[in-house]
C-alpha cells in the first residue's frame, strides 16, 4: 500500500488494532457477564423504545390486576349479603303464606308479626353490610351505615326505612378509562320503585297488626296475598342486582386472565430485547477471543526483526 | 602538483560530507519515534571551479520531507475526530444522567434487575406514580395508600431536580473546560507566532531550519485538535494559521481570545481587543465543546423542563378541582411567586397559562352544611394578581379573604371563620342544579398555584407542594366530598394516557427524549470510528513519506562510514604519494 514502512507506522497499527479488538472483546465480555445485552439506551436506541414500552405496560397490567382482585373481593362480599337478603325475603313468604291460611288465629298473627318485625331489622342489618370497615350499599359514602330506622309506631316497630348514602356507586379503574362499579347505590338496590324490599316487609308487618284486618279472615288473607306478591316483586328486584354483580365478576375474571396474559407477554417482550443472546454472545467471545491473539502474536513478530540483527 | 593538492581538498570534502551526513543520519535515528518529526536527508552534489576534474562533494543542502496534500487533510481530520468525540463524551453523560435514576419510594433502587435496564428512571417513577393513583381508586379513603402516592409524587420530583441539576454542572464544568481550550489555543497561537519569527530570521539568511519548521508543524498539528485551521503559506517560512473564527496567526502576531456567557446564556469567544470580534469557531474541541454547551445541554434541559412543567399543570388543576379526605379549606397558600403583582397577570409568565374565564368558588357554612357558588370572573389581560384577589374577596361577600402575600408576592386564600371553601363545582346546598363539570376555566388554580400537587417552574425545582407534602388528606380524591368517590382520582391517573406533548404521552415522551439521546450517541460513536481509522490512515501515509525507517537510515550509515573510510585511505594514499615525491627533492642528509 505505501512504498515505505517505518517503524512509527507499524507500531501505532499495532496499538490501535490491539486496542480496538481489546475494547470489542470487553464489551461481549460485559454482556455475557452481566446477562444484559441493552444498559443504555446508545447501546440499541430502536430497542430501549421497545423495552421502556414494555416495561411501563407490565407495571399497568400488573395494577389492573390488583385493582380487580380488589373489586371482586368486594362484589362478592355484596352477593353474599344478597344472598341472605334473598332468604330473609323466602322467610317472609314463608310467613305471609301461614298468614293468609285459614286456620290463623288473632294470636297467630301477632306471633307472625313480631317475626316480621325481627325480619326488618335483620334487612336493616345485612343492608349495611361492611367489608374492612366499608359498607357495601351506600355508594360513594361508603363509610358510615347507610340505612336507619326513620320512623317507629307507638309499639317501637319500624314503619319507615331511610337511605342516607349516595347516589353514586362506587367505581374502580380497571383499565384505561375503564371502570366497574364495586359499592351500589342502596336506594338503587333495596328502595327500586315498585320493587321496595323495606316496604313490602314493613307492609307484611302492619297488615299483621292491623285491627281492622285482624278482625277478618278474608280481608286479612287478601291483604297478605298482596304483601306475597309485593315480597316477590322485591325478591326479583334483588335477584337482579345479584345477576348484576355476578356478571360483573365474571366479566373481571376473563378480564384478569386477559390482563395476565398480556403482562407476560411484556415481560417477555422485555426480557428477550434487553438480555443477552448467550449462544451467539458466546460464539461472538471467541471470534473476539481469536482476533485479538492473532493481533498480539502478529505485533510481536513484525516489530522484533531489524537490520541491526544483521549488522556485525 | 596543484592536482594533488588539490586532491588533499577534494578528499576532505569527502569526509566532511560524510561527517555531516552521519549527523544527519544520528538526527534522524535518534528521533525515530519523536512525533511530528520529518525525516531529513543530506543532498549530495558535486563542486567544480571550471577545470577538466571537479573539486569534490558538498552538501548543498539538508532536505526536509514533507507531503503537504497528506498533512493539511490531517489537519482537517484531527478538527474533525476531536469535535465529534467531546460531543460524544458530553453525549454520553447526558445519557448516564437521564437514564441512571435515584432511587424511588415504591422500593426500587438504581440497580439493574433481571428485565433489563435501570428500574427507577424519571420513566418508570413517573408509570409508578400513575399505578400508585389508580391502586388508590380501590380505597379513596385510606390514608396510608395517599401517603404513597404524595411520597412517590416526591420521589418523582426529586428525580427531576437530579437530572437538572445533573445537566446544569455538566455545563458548568463544560463552561470551564472551554476556558481552558481557549487559554491553549492563545498559548500556542503565540508560540506559532514566535516560530514564524525565528523561522523568517534563519531563512533570510539563507539558513534551513529544519527542527524548528518540525516544531511549528507539531504545534499546529495540536492547534488543529483544539480548533480546525487552514494554513497558508507566506514567504520565507511563515505560515499564516486561519479559522473559522477568525485569523489566529498572521506572521509573527498571534490573536488572543477569551470565552464568556452572553446575556442569554449561552457561551460565545470573542477576539480580545477594541471591538471584541465574535469568533465563532466550529471545529476541533472548542468546536464541539460550544456546540455540546449551547445547544446540546439546553436541548434536553429544556424537554425536561418541559415535561415537568406539563405533569404538574395538569396535575395541578385536577388537584386544585376536587376535594380531599380532609374536605374543604379554611385557608391555602399559592405557589406561585409573581414578579410584580400590580401587573397583569399575561405579562407575569406563569408556569401555567391563564386565559379569561371563570372561577366557581363554592363556599360552605360549617355549621349549618349550606353551600353557595361564587362564580368570579377572571381576566388576565385586565387583572393582576391584586385585582383576582380582590375580585374573589368581594365576590364571595367577604366569606373568603383574598390577598396577596408581601413577601412572597403569592396569593393567599382564607375563609371568614365558621366557612370553608372548595373549587370542587358541586351543587349547591339547597341544591339549584348549578353544579358545574369544569369549574376554573381560565386556568387560573394551576396558573397561581392554588391547592396544587406540584409546585415549582421546571425539572430544577419540581417539588410536592408542601401544604399536600404536609397533610396526604389534601390529595383531591374525590368530586363529591364521599369517602367512596374517586372520580377526581381516575381523572388523574387519566393522564398518563393523554398525548399531552407532540403528541407523546408523558411516559413516551421521556423515553423519545432518552432514546434521541442514546440514537445521538451511537451515531457519534459510529462516525468516531471511522474518523479514527481515516485519521489512522492519513497518519500512515503521512509517514511513510516523512517517517524514518530505521532501516533505511542504517543503509545510509553504512555508506556514509564507508564514505569517511574510502575518502581517508584516499587522503593516506595521497599523503603517501607526496611524501614519495618530496623525497624525491629532498633526498635525506
Amino acid at each position: 500500500m505505501y512504498f515505505r514502512v517505518t517503524g512509527q507506522m507499524q507500531a501505532n497499527n499495532a496499538i490501535a488494532n490491539m486496542q480496538q479488538q481489546s475494547a470489542a472483546l470487553a464489551t461481549v465480555q460485559g454482556q455475557l457477564s452481566s446477562g444484559i445485552q441493552l444498559q443504555v439506551p446508545s447501546d440499541n436506541p430502536v430497542g430501549y423504545t421497545t423495552l421502556a414500552q414494555a416495561q411501563t405496560s407490565s407495571l399497568q397490567y400488573a395494577t389492573y390486576n390488583q385493582t380487580m382482585t380488589d373489586a371482586t373481593s368486594t362484589l362478592s362480599a355484596s352477593t353474599n349479603a344478597l344472598q341472605n337478603v334473598n332468604n330473609i325475603l323466602t322467610q317472609a313468604q314463608t310467613i305471609a303464606t301461614q298468614g293468609a291460611d285459614a286456620t290463623t288465629g288473632a294470636e297467630g298473627y301477632q306471633a307472625l308479626a313480631t317475626e316480621v318485625t325481627s325480619l326488618i331489622s335483620e334487612m336493616v342489618t345485612n343492608a349495611n353490610a361492611s367489608q374492612n370497615g366499608t359498607y357495601l350499599f351506600g355508594g360513594t359514602a361508603n363509610n358510615a351505615p347507610p340505612f336507619q330506622v326513620a320512623s317507629t309506631d307507638a309499639n317501637g316497630n319500624p314503619t319507615a326505612i331511610s337511605y342516607s348514602g349516595s347516589s353514586d356507586p362506587s367505581q374502580v379503574l380497571i383499565g384505561p378509562g375503564q371502570t366497574v362499579n364495586t359499592q351500589y347505590a342502596g336506594s338503587q338496590v333495596f328502595q327500586q320503585t315498585g320493587a321496595d324490599v323495606f316496604q313490602a316487609l314493613i307492609t307484611l308487618q302492619n297488615n299483621l297488626t292491623n285491627p281492622t284486618l285482624t278482625q277478618s279472615q278474608n280481608s286479612m288473607s287478601q291483604a297478605l296475598n298482596q304483601s306475597l306478591s309485593q315480597i316477590s316483586s322485591a325478591a326479583t328486584g334483588i335477584q337482579n342486582v345479584t345477576a348484576q354483580q355476578s356478571s360483573s365478576m365474571s366479566m373481571l375474571s376473563s378480564l384478569q386472565t386477559q390482563v395476565q396474559n398480556l403482562q407476560l407477554a411484556a415481560n417477555t417482550q422485555a426480557g428477550n430485547v434487553s438480555s443477552t443472546d448467550y449462544a451467539s454472545a458466546i460464539v461472538q467471545m471467541q471470534e473476539q477471543e481469536t482476533s485479538l491473539q492473532a493481533s498480539m502474536e502478529v505485533s510481536s513478530q513484525i516489530l522484533q526483526p531489524s537490520l541491526l540483527n544483521f549488522i556485525q | 602538483m596543484s592536482s594533488l593538492l588539490s586532491a588533499i581538498s577534494t578528499g576532505l570534502s569527502g569526509i566532511e560530507a560524510g561527517q555531516t551526513a552521519m549527523q544527519v543520519i544520528g538526527q534522524n535515528l535518534s528521533n525515530a519515534s519523536t512525533p511530528g518529526y520529518h525525516e531529513q536527508s543530506p543532498n549530495y552534489i558535486s563542486t567544480t571551479s571550471g577545470g577538466t576534474v571537479g573539486t569534490g562533494v558538498d552538501i548543498a543542502s539538508i532536505a526536509r520531507y514533507t507531503d503537504a496534500p497528506t498533512e493539511t487533510a490531517i489537519l482537517q481530520a484531527n478538527s474533525q475526530q476531536n469535535a465529534t468525540s467531546t460531543q460524544l463524551g458530553i453525549a454520553q453523560q447526558i445519557q448516564t444522567i437521564l437514564t441512571a435514576g435515584g432511587t424511588s419510594s415504591s422500593g426500587t433502587d438504581g440497580t439493574n434487575d433481571s428485565s433489563g435496564t435501570n428500574n427507577s428512571s424519571i420513566g418508570t417513577t413517573l408509570t409508578s406514580l400513575f399505578d400508585q393513583l389508580t391502586q388508590l381508586t380501590s380505597s379513596p379513603n385510606s390514608s396510608a395508600v395517599a401517603s404513597t402516592v404524595v411520597s412517590e409524587a416526591s420521589a418523582l420530583a426529586g428525580q427531576f431536580n437530579t437530572a437538572a441539576t445533573g445537566l446544569a454542572q455538566l455545563q458548568s464544568n463544560l463552561g470551564g473546560q472551554i476556558s481552558q481550550t481557549v487559554s491553549q489555543v492563545n498559548s500556542l497561537a503565540s508560540q506559532i507566532a514566535s516560530l514564524n519569527t525565528q523561522i523568517s530570521g534563519v531563512e533570510g539568511q539563507g539558513g534551513q531550519p529544519n527542527d524548528l519548521l518540525d516544531q511549528r508543524d507539531q504545534l499546529i498539528n495540536q492547534l488543529s485538535q483544539q480548533v480546525d485551521v487552514q494554513t497558508v503559506s507566506q514567504p520565507l517560512g511563515v505560515v499564516n494559521v486561519l479559522s473559522s473564527g477568525g485569523p489566529i496567526v498572521l506572521g509573527n502576531i498571534a490573536s488572543t481570545f477569551q470565552a464568556a456567557e452572553d446575556p442569554n446564556g449561552n457561551m460565545a469567544v470573542t477576539q480580545v481587543g477594541s471591538n471584541n470580534l465574535p469568533a465563532n469557531f466550529t471545529g476541533g474541541t472548542l468546536g464541539g465543546q460550544l456546540q455540546a454547551f449551547n445547544q446540546d445541554i439546553p436541548t434536553v434541559s429544556s424537554q425536561l423542563d418541559t415535561l415537568a412543567n406539563t405533569l404538574s399543570n395538569q396535575m395541578n388543576e385536577i388537584q386544585a378541582t376536587g376535594l380531599g379526605t380532609s374536605g374543604p379549606l379554611t385557608s391555602t397558600q399559592g405557589t406561585v411567586s409573581v414578579a410584580d403583582p400590580t401587573a397583569d397577570l399575561s405579562t407575569q409568565n406563569l408556569p401555567s397559562p391563564v386565559q379569561a374565564g371563570q372561577l366557581v368558588i363554592s363556599v360552605t357554612n360549617t355549621a349549618t352544611g349550606t353551600r353557595t357558588n361564587d362564580t368570579i370572573a377572571i381576566d388576565p389581560t385586565t387583572q393582576s394578581l391584586q385585582d383576582v384577589a380582590a375580585a374573589i374577596t368581594s365576590g364571595t361577600g367577604g366569606q373568603v379573604q383574598a390577598s396577596v402575600n408581601a413577601t412572597t408576592n403569592t396569593l393567599q386564600l382564607t375563609a371568614q371563620s365558621g366557612y370553608s371553601f372548595d373549587f370542587a363545582g358541586r351543587d349547591t346546598n339547597p341544591p339549584s342544579g348549578s353544579g358545574v363539570s369544569n369549574p376554573d376555566t381560565a386556568g387560573i388554580l394551576a396558573g397561581v398555584g392554588i391547592n396544587g400537587l406540584f409546585s415549582g417552574t421546571g425539572a430544577s425545582n419540581i417539588s410536592v407542594n408542601p401544604a399536600v407534602a404536609a397533610n396526604p388528606g389534601l390529595l383531591s380524591v374525590s368530586q363529591t366530598g364521599e369517602a367512596g368517590d374517586s372520580t377526581n382520582i381516575q381523572k388523574m391517573a387519566a393522564i398518563q394516557n393523554q398525548a399531552l406533548i407532540g403528541g407523546q404521552t408523558l411516559t413516551a415522551q421521556f423515553t423519545n427524549i432518552a432514546t434521541a439521546v442514546g440514537t445521538n450517541v451511537q451515531q457519534m460513536t459510529d462516525q468516531q470510528t471511522s474518523q479514527t481509522g481515516l485519521l489512522q490512515n492519513l497518519n500512515d501515509q503521512d509517514q511513510s513519506v516523512t517517517g524514518v525507517d530505521q532501516n533505511q537510515e542504517l543503509v545510509n550509515m553504512l555508506s556514509a562510514q564507508q564514505l569517511i573510510q574510502a575518502t581517508s585511505q584516499f587522503m593516506s594514499a595521497v599523503n603517501t604519494t607526496l611524501n614519495s615525491l618530496l623525497d624525491i627533492i629532498t633526498p635525506g642528509t
